[in-house]
């Protein structure tokens, strides 16, 4: 995956942690990039594939399983969305 | 022929793995090629007319990967080549289990492998070349049969790397023991069993309550410690060799809940299904509920509707799928429908739940129990021939056949308590007994002590190849 | 918990563990049989003991597990000794007079009694007969190298398949290879079926060679008789038979075929067809050998209350009125009061309910 930019990461650190604090109905939640996701109180996989359908909604990307199956660090998540986004800029 | 089996114990394994020392000798094709054609020779053993029904599959599925892999920049031709390659191969597993009189040994197990495999190099763009590795990770002996189902990821990387091919007498200890301790399981732990199992389930209207409950407990307890037994075996016998296969039991009745034992049963069956059935099933329903403008998180999720669309249904379409796949009768189907329930209803009270889990014991034991008797419930259905039959130890176990407390003799009476006790002896082992993986990765060293222990144990193994079963003419 | 070893001396020391514990199992089972083997083993040792010592008696009795329960020597007017084993075929019967023809002075009389399954199918040939040690490896390879030449011996496995080629089986059962014992050692205890073993052995000797089945005072279950459809011997237990026969015959000794009797929910239940087919293959037999007769009918009954348990062995009662009824029937074919005179045999038969 390709090295973020600060502005851009923040951004979609945002993103990435609106959507989790959105689908486990959790506001208060705080999350860093290197926050992993397991440790979530409460999360499974089904969390995960609805936040990661937020985050395709939101962004107009699709990913692939075997990749939605990797992530285990909200910067995991963070990286991933840069990635699909430049190469559709591309 | 069968791991426990003084062909395989005496002949075919130390053949094995003396000729894969001297083909390591070799270099590395000498090696694969051993590993392949011992495989070869184990799988005729079993069922000489599908050998090369193996063989065009690997050879079939390896090709369509080879093809894929020189068609990176054309996307579509990728796609058209990895639907067919998985549809001919759901194809000849449905014809076969559908069809044949005789189902190819580990067609399923071998299938689900290569499908697996198929989609993972898809996904990264590049399969890795190599046909004896592939040959290897998808026919080899110890897993071929009933599996693991490992992925190529696991595999793969072992076999490129010069120190497997090679014999290591560490990981002969460590596969010896592991292989010891699944032989003893299966022989003296989960055969002895069988003749109670087998007499209770032919003739469930004649069972009265306790024996009733003894039928399923000792099935319950035959099938644990067969099918534990079993993957013990397949993997350390992967060991011996070098391989390292995933994990497939971990002390799948310490579950507190039936979320928790399907990740603890089958482990790599479950992970297949999950990953390539469930997964995919619930991002479409998903995406496709997002694309409507509908929401899909929690609260959403909480919904009968989004409840039913999101969990309820990949769920129903994967259990159905886990049921029919270990047999084609209705009880099968129910098997899959009754856990497909146990599992909505488990995902609902996590919906649900507000707090944490409670850890105060009794409730650990309370859950416990539950999703034990949630499993034991699923197992009767399993193992009965019919659906009536299983209703009518279901009946037997709730006392509609009536409830006999009583022994006819002192000799019956003893035979009794010799049984219970053996029960309960059996589930000490299984609820408070480290497992195998724990056994080995916390406790074993190479010390005098564990090489007694297992030594000792190596012997009880072989002589428990005799059996356990005694033929009395007397009533003793 | 101990010095960590290089694996290569790890896997050393568990070999020779493995090794050590497997000599020592071998050890136990091949000089302490008695000690952990099923409690029908002395029975048989004890006919072996009395066959070993040419403590024969008389009279003989060759043949199956109810002839081995129903006749009681101790009840017979002449030294009887009961060489019937459990499970007992021709096989068995042609081996015990074999060897009983090796003693200086040989039996006046032989009661053959098979039932008619012993003659169609073999029983519990490696479960008892091979692995009691009553053939040894030479009788063993006879009766393979004859099954083999008439196209029985695929018929002749193990209860349970153990994958072991024949001929390996036969030898590791002489070598008394401990895997094809561990059952026994396992319900034995390993060691705790000593006192009870050898009090029956000596039982066992004491009584000349016989012991009871079941003991219940009563039994209605059908036994395997009912069934059977059809009678055809096997050819190598006809073989064997003819054998046991011709053998008797060349040496001037005359021999009675007596059918035990089963319970009447059996006999019910057998087809007439089959009991005619019996009686006739026997009558060949009495055609062809002079010196052979069948005593009493074919596949009599008796009350239900006289048997022991579902394999109709009889029980002490029924083994006592029967060792009488035979008694009187060898008194007068052996003419102990006088000149021999024709058995009654129709005495073998009980009026429903009533003995004689």
């Amino acid at each position: 995956m390709m090295p973020l930019d600060g502005n851009s990461t923040q951004r979609t650190l945002t993103d990435v942690t609106a959507a989790i604090r959105t689908v486990l109905d959790q506001p208060d939640l705080d999350l860093t990039l290197a926050s992993s996701l397991e440790d979530i109180p409460n999360w499974d996989s089904m969390d995960l594939i609805a936040v990661v359908v937020e985050l395709e909604c939101r962004y107009d990307i699709l990913f692939e399983l075997p990749q939605i199956d990797s992530f285990a660090r909200v910067g995991d998540m963070v990286r991933a969305v840069a990635a699909k986004c430049h190469l559709r800029a591309a | 022929m069968l791991f426990n089996s003084y062909l395989f114990l005496g002949g075919f394994l130390p053949v094995a793995l003396c000729g894969f020392a001297v083909a390591c000798r070799l270099g590395r094709r000498a090696a694969l090629l051993w590993m392949i054609a011992v495989s070869g020779v184990f799988y005729a053993w079993w069922a000489p007319g599908f050998l090369p029904l193996l063989l065009a599959s690997v050879a079939g599925n390896y090709a369509v990967a080879m093809a894929i892999g020189s068609s990176a920049d054309r996307p579509v031709r990728q796609a058209w080549l990895l639907s067919g390659a998985i549809a001919a191969d759901i194809a000849v597993l449905v014809g076969c289990k559908a069809l044949a009189p005789v189902q190819p040994p580990g067609l399923s197990f071998f299938t689900f492998t290569q499908i697996a495999c198929l989609l993972d190099w898809q996904a990264q763009g590049h399969p890795r070349r190599g046909l004896l590795e592939y040959g290897v990770l998808v026919g080899f002996f110890p897993h071929v049969i009933a599996g693991p189902i490992p992925l190529g990821r696991e595999i793969l990387p072992q076999l490129h790397d010069p120190a497997t091919l090679r014999l290591s007498a560490h990981n002969l200890a460590i596969g010896g023991g592991i292989f010891v301790i699944g032989l003893l399981k299966k022989t003296l732990l989960a055969e002895p069993l069988g003749d109670i199992v087998a007499r209770g389930f032919t003739a469930p209207e004649t069972l009265t309550l306790l024996p009733a409950w003894q039928a399923a407990l000792a099935w319950s307890l035959q099938l644990y410690f067969d099918f534990s037994g079993y993957s013990d075996m397949a993997i350390g016998l992967g060991r011996m060799f070098n391989l390292r296969y995933p994990v497939n039991f971990a002390s799948p009745y310490k579950a507190q809940s039936i979320i928790d034992f399907w990740q603890r049963w089958h482990m790599t069956l479950t992970r297949f299904l999950m990953h390539r059935l469930y997964a995919p099933l619930t991002v479409l329903v998903l995406r496709w509920r997002r694309s409507r403008g509908w929401k899909v998180d929690r609260k959403a999720q909480q919904t009968i509707g989004g409840f039913t669309a999101m969990l309820a249904m990949p769920l129903l379409a994967t259990m159905l799928l886990a049921g029919i796949w270990h047999g084609s009768g209705w009880t099968f189907l129910l098997f899959g429908m009754l856990h497909w329930v146990f599992l909505a209803i488990n995902h609902a009270w996590r919906l649900f739940r507000t707090g944490r889990r409670s850890t105060a014991i009794p409730a650990v034991i309370g859950r416990v129990g539950l999703t034990y008797l949630c499993v034991l419930l699923g197992a009767v259905l399993f193992r009965s021939p019919s659906v009536a039959a299983a209703a009518s130890l279901l009946g037997g176990m709730a006392g509609l056949h009536g409830v006999v407390l009583d022994a006819p003799t002192a000799h019956a009476l003893f035979h009794a308590e010799l049984a219970a006790a053996w029960l309960a002896g059996l589930f000490a082992i299984v609820w408070f007994a480290p497992n195998t993986q724990q056994i080995i990765e916390t406790s074993w060293r190479p010390t005098l002590p564990w090489a007694l222990a297992f030594g000792c144990g190596a012997t009880l193994g072989l002589l428990s190849l005799g059996g356990t079963g005694e033929f009395l003419y007397f009533q003793f | 918990m101990g010095r960590v070893l290089s694996a290569p001396r790890y896997l050393m020391l568990a070999a020779l563990a493995a090794a050590a514990a497997f000599a020592l199992v071998w050890a136990w089972v091949a000089q302490m049989p008695l000690a952990f083997l099923d409690p029908e083993y002395p029975s048989w040792q004890a006919k072996l003991a009395l066959l070993a010592r040419c403590d024969l008696g008389e009279v003989l009795v060759l043949g199956d597990s109810r002839a081995a329960a129903d006749v009681i020597p101790a009840a017979l007017p002449v030294t009887t000794t009961n060489l019937a084993v459990g499970g007992g075929m021709p096989i068995e019967a042609f081996t015990a007079l074999s060897r009983a023809l090796r003693c200086p002075v040989p039996p006046r009389r032989v009661v053959i009694s098979l039932d008619a399954v012993h003659f169609m199918q073999p029983d519990l040939f490696w479960e008892r007969t091979v692995r009691f040690g009553f053939l040894n490896r030479a009788d063993l390879t006879a009766v393979r190298r004859v099954a083999t030449q008439l196209g029985d011996w695929p018929e002749f496995q193990p209860r349970q398949a153990d994958g072991l080629p024949d001929r390996l089986r036969g030898t590791l059962y002489a070598l008394r290879f401990p895997p094809l014992y561990f059952n026994s050692l396992v319900k034995g205890g390993g060691f705790l079926r000593w006192w009870g073993n050898t009090a029956a052995l000596q039982a066992g000797m004491a009584a000349r060679g016989h012991y009871f089945f079941g003991t219940d005072p009563g039994s209605s279950v059908v036994a395997m008789d009912a069934h059977l459809r059809t009678f055809r011997p096997m050819p190598v237990l006809d073989w064997y038979f003819d054998r046991l026969l011709a053998l008797l015959a060349d040496r001037g000794i005359p021999a009675d075929f007596v059918s035990m009797p089963m319970n009447h929910a059996t006999w019910q239940e057998v087809r007439p067809a089959f009991r005619s087919a019996f009686e006739a293959y026997l009558a060949r037999y009495t055609r062809r050998y002079p010196g052979f007769h069948v005593v009493g009918p074919a596949m009599p009954y008796w009350p239900d209350r006289l048997f022991g348990d579902g394999f109709s062995h009889l029980n002490p009662e029924g083994a006592a009125l029967f060792s009488a009824i035979l008694g009187r029937c060898l008194s007068a074919r052996m003419g102990l009061a006088g000149v021999p005179t024709a058995c009654q045999g129709e005495a073998f038969l009980l009026a429903a309910g009533q003995p004689p």
